[in-house]
């Protein structure tokens, strides 16, 4: 009876306090950011599964690949606006009207012609494709804006969810929870990813800070190994714990909003982030998540 | 042993004595331990403590928890009884342990200080993974920091009426009170000052008036709103946390000179104690007591 008091007591203790993770379990005191190459300027960047940085320059500009220190060209030109690193090893890239599939070797596949305008994207663990598009889609053609599945050697585009706005996708660490930025709603919504890959049980998960009459800003998202989330936003990164109470906010490098972040290095515990076109980076106590790690091909 | 050396030790003995006379004592700990009404009484009839199924909320989206409804023996079918909500329901709805609500339920109400009460034990929602071995989504921090009026819809449109279906509970405000620890110690409170039509009594136990969702705001927003007819009954302890949501002690003294202000119907009680539920504990025939007060009086 005394044992099973301790477990519930030290149970009890636990759910209500020992989940705190403040900003001094990420930062390193007297660590502050570094501007990383001056002269590029920068649209969106994302990690490989090695650790390597690709940065993408946006219109009719190189995709970089950021390693051990030097940079290296992964795409001669592009016009990427948003990219992700796939667990199956290579880079998807939206640019204008598509979703492609780039690899270090030149190689560049068109995956969906059917977007029409896609504006963000995300892959869960396992590799399925999940992007927002504001396309007059079949399955729902009235709507101003949505979710839209694209599961590589899947046969459709189930049509999901409908958000006045979104910014930003992420999974969490076991593909089962999809979150997407709203900056309508100054919120990160957490949807629950059924097996079919359909999104329901939808929350207003994380509650960003936003400056007084403006939304946050949110457009870019990403995790660590311990759960927490990142949020690209116009006030810094906004940092939040897995059961979705904000751990603190790390001030920008710049004045400028921060519109993308990233964890790369060979440890993966550089953050990166892209504030004012240029970026920057800061080394931290913990280790970004990365599903599978597999390098380009 | 020459006369030098036996002088020494006197010294020694002497100086001893006036250092233990000025080192201040250190005072002893505060120990909490539970009386008799929370302990179970022979002569007192029990009420039975029933698991329910696992509730599947729309309010709260998809998410699932654990609740169970204590009914008191008192309990005739045909009055309509009194209900008392606690978040975290697992641990107030114990035997042992330090919250014993069914105990002190039966003392109390056996011996008139409290009115026929039935009592509600909700755990907070889960949003289970849809695939296998995945990892659910905690909905407890979503549910009880928020400041908004979902938590007292999600009572008011699918938990009170389930337990409706079984057994006649009042509907008015003053026949319903809340009540929890932490995150749920500020849930009651927010139900309460979201829908003071639906709940009036509230009992926070180390309450979370911290930023951990906007919670610190209360004190402020309460002393510039129009009174609200809510009795609140608040326990912390000066151990309390200080963290990177706020200070405990000084979120919950904030609370109580607000409600001072406002000239609300409230209790405070600061305690030793830290963000635990032992202080709570052995006070809650106390605050039982205190909050149903008014419809004993009836």
């Amino acid at each position: 009876m005394m044992r099973s008091s301790v477990i519930v007591l030290f149970v009890l203790t636990a759910t209500m306090s020992a989940q705190d993770m403040p900003l001094s379990q990420v930062l390193i005191p007297g660590e502050g950011w570094r501007a990383v190459d001056p002269k590029l300027t920068v649209a969106c960047i994302t990690a490989d599964g090695e650790g390597n940085l690709l940065i993408a320059g946006g219109k009719e500009a190189p995709i970089w690949l950021l390693t051990k220190g030097s940079l290296k060209v992964f795409a001669k030109k592009a016009s990427v606006t948003r990219m992700c690193w796939s667990p199956k090893g290579y880079l998807l890239t939206l640019e204008k009207d598509a979703i492609y599939r780039r690899n270090d070797n030149g190689e560049v596949k068109k995956l969906l012609s059917e977007a029409k305008f896609p504006f963000d994207i995300a892959v869960s663990p396992t590799g399925d494709i999940y992007f927002t598009d504001i396309a007059p889609f079949p399955q729902n053609p009235g709507s101003r804006a949505r979710i839209c599945i694209y599961q590589v050697g899947g046969d459709g585009l189930p049509s999901l969810i409908e958000m006045e706005e979104t910014a930003g996708m992420v999974f969490w660490r076991d593909g089962g929870t999809l979150v997407i930025g709203n900056p309508v709603a100054g919120a990160l919504n957490a949807f629950r990813v059924g097996k079919d890959g359909g999104l329901d049980a939808e929350e207003e998960y994380y509650k960003l800070r936003t400056r007084r009459r403006s939304s946050s800003k949110v457009i870019s998202l990403t995790l660590d190994a311990d759960g927490r989330l990142y949020a690209a936003t116009s006030e810094g990164v906004q940092v939040f714990d897995p059961t979705g109470r904000m751990c603190g906010v790390i001030n920008a490098p710049t004045r400028a909003p921060v519109t993308a972040l990233a964890f790369a290095g060979t440890a993966r515990d550089q953050m990166y982030v892209v504030c004012g076109g240029k970026l920057y980076a800061r080394k931290t106590k913990v280790k970004g998540f990365v599903p599978v790690a597999k390098k380009a091909k | 042993m020459s006369r030098a050396f036996v002088w020494l030790i006197g010294v020694f003995v002497a100086s001893s004595l006036v250092l233990a006379e000025d080192t201040p004592k250190p005072k002893p700990k505060a120990v909490y331990e539970h009386g008799p009404d929370s302990e179970e009484q022979k002569d007192v009839p029990r009420g039975k403590v029933t698991k329910m199924p696992a509730w599947t909320s729309k309010v709260f989206a998809d998410t699932v928890r654990d609740w169970w409804v204590y009914v008191p023996s008192q309990y005739d079918g045909k009055t309509p009884a009194c209900v008392m909500v606690f978040q975290d329901g697992q641990w107030y709805q114990q035997s042992k342990g330090d919250f014993r609500v069914p105990t002190v339920f039966d003392n109390l109400i056996h011996q008139g200080k409290m009115p026929v009460t039935i009592g509600v034990f909700l755990n907070p929602g889960v949003v289970p993974s849809a695939k296998e071995g995945g990892k659910g989504r905690q909905n407890r921090s979503f549910e009880y920091d928020t400041l908004s009026d979902q938590y007292a819809k999600f009572l008011e449109k699918e938990i009170l009426p389930e337990v409706a279906k079984t057994y006649k509970l009042r509907t008015d405000a003053a026949g319903r009170g809340i009540g929890g620890i932490s995150s749920g110690g500020i849930c009651a409170f927010t139900v309460a000052w979201q829908r003071p039509d639906l709940f009036s009594k509230v009992l926070s136990h180390v309450g979370s008036f911290t930023n951990i969702r906007g919670g610190d705001v209360y004190p402020g927003i309460i002393r510039k709103t129009e009174k609200k007819p809510i009795r609140c009954y608040l326990q912390d302890g000066t151990k309390d946390l200080d963290n990177l949501h706020g200070n405990w002690p000084l979120a919950n003294l904030q609370m109580e000179a607000a409600l001072k202000f406002k000239k609300y119907d409230f209790k405070f009680v600061m305690g030793e104690g830290g963000h635990n539920g032992k202080h709570g504990g052995v006070l809650m025939p106390e605050s039982m007591e205190w909050l149903w007060a008014p419809e004993v009086k009836k």
